[in-house]
């Protein structure tokens, strides 16, 4: 559909209103560095708990239940969730090889601490898992914040 | 690469500020969208059921504290539709540049 009544002011009326509300939703989207670190520690908590000894499924089922919790407290505290899934091909590939990642840390760190009973494995996966949900969400506030400063034009 | 395309719906000025709060998002509040718009809770309700009708906008309820919350987000065709007409509202702005 054309419509040839709209007028090229118009138009970029148009598009300064699309911006200023674009900023508006990148702005919300911007989660506390609280909610970034508290999930992180969170799953890290987790990853060095069951590469420590099995602790059966109790532990893992309350770990995933704060993650929901959490993720729950953050949409409710900001009243907006943000786009996590990637929209191109590029973003896609990176959430696979981060998933690989965590999956290898995790049934890595497992297997190395039971094989070689070696004491710090626990310590070493729960810190690499935490550094790196807690890059990765300081990663997306800046994204969030930077789109909010200067827009998408 | 978006095909230009004006769309009628999303055209009307608070429906496209609706259209634009929510393509950085997932989903908003309706609170949310209506204090950034804003608007009253008629106004809003009046154009976003508009763009349900059209398929570019979906709904979610939930309960927080007792209290019913209502999420809105953008569909796909939503989405499509509003980058097409922001391609279009581009082309024509630009015309006024080359002009000028």
């Amino acid at each position: 559909m054309t419509d040839p009544n709209i007028s090229s002011d118009e138009a970029r009326d148009a598009l300064d209103s699309v911006e200023t509300l674009q900023r508006s939703g990148f702005r919300r989207a911007v989660k506390p560095r609280w909610f970034g670190l508290g999930l992180s520690l969170l799953v890290g908590i987790g990853f060095a708990l069951y590469s420590l000894e099995d602790p059966g499924n109790l532990p893992g089922l309350l770990i995933c239940l704060g993650v929901v919790l959490f993720i729950s407290l953050g949409r409710t505290q900001t009243g907006v969730s943000g786009n996590t899934f990637p929209g191109t091909a590029r973003g896609v590939l990176a959430m696979i090889v981060l998933i690989i990642f965590l999956l290898a840390l995790f049934f890595g760190g497992i297997y190395v601490r039971r094989a070689y009973e070696l004491a710090w494995v626990p310590v070493v996966t729960g810190l690499v898992a935490s550094l790196t949900l807690f890059l990765i969400s300081e990663g997306e506030r800046r994204y969030y914040l930077t789109r909010a400063a200067n827009g998408t034009r | 690469m978006t095909k230009a395309q004006f769309d009628a719906v999303i055209h009307a000025p608070n429906r496209l500020q609706i259209c634009a709060f929510l393509s950085p998002l997932q989903e908003a509040e309706f609170q949310v969208i209506r204090d950034e718009l804003e608007v009253s809770d008629s106004v809003l309700s009046k154009h976003l059921k508009r763009l349900e009708e059209a398929g570019y906008v979906k709904f979610r309820k939930d309960a927080v504290n007792g209290r019913q919350r209502m999420w809105a987000g953008l569909t796909k065709s939503g989405r499509k539709a509003l980058a097409g007409h922001v391609e279009q509202l581009k082309q024509l702005a630009r015309l006024v540049t080359e002009e000028s």
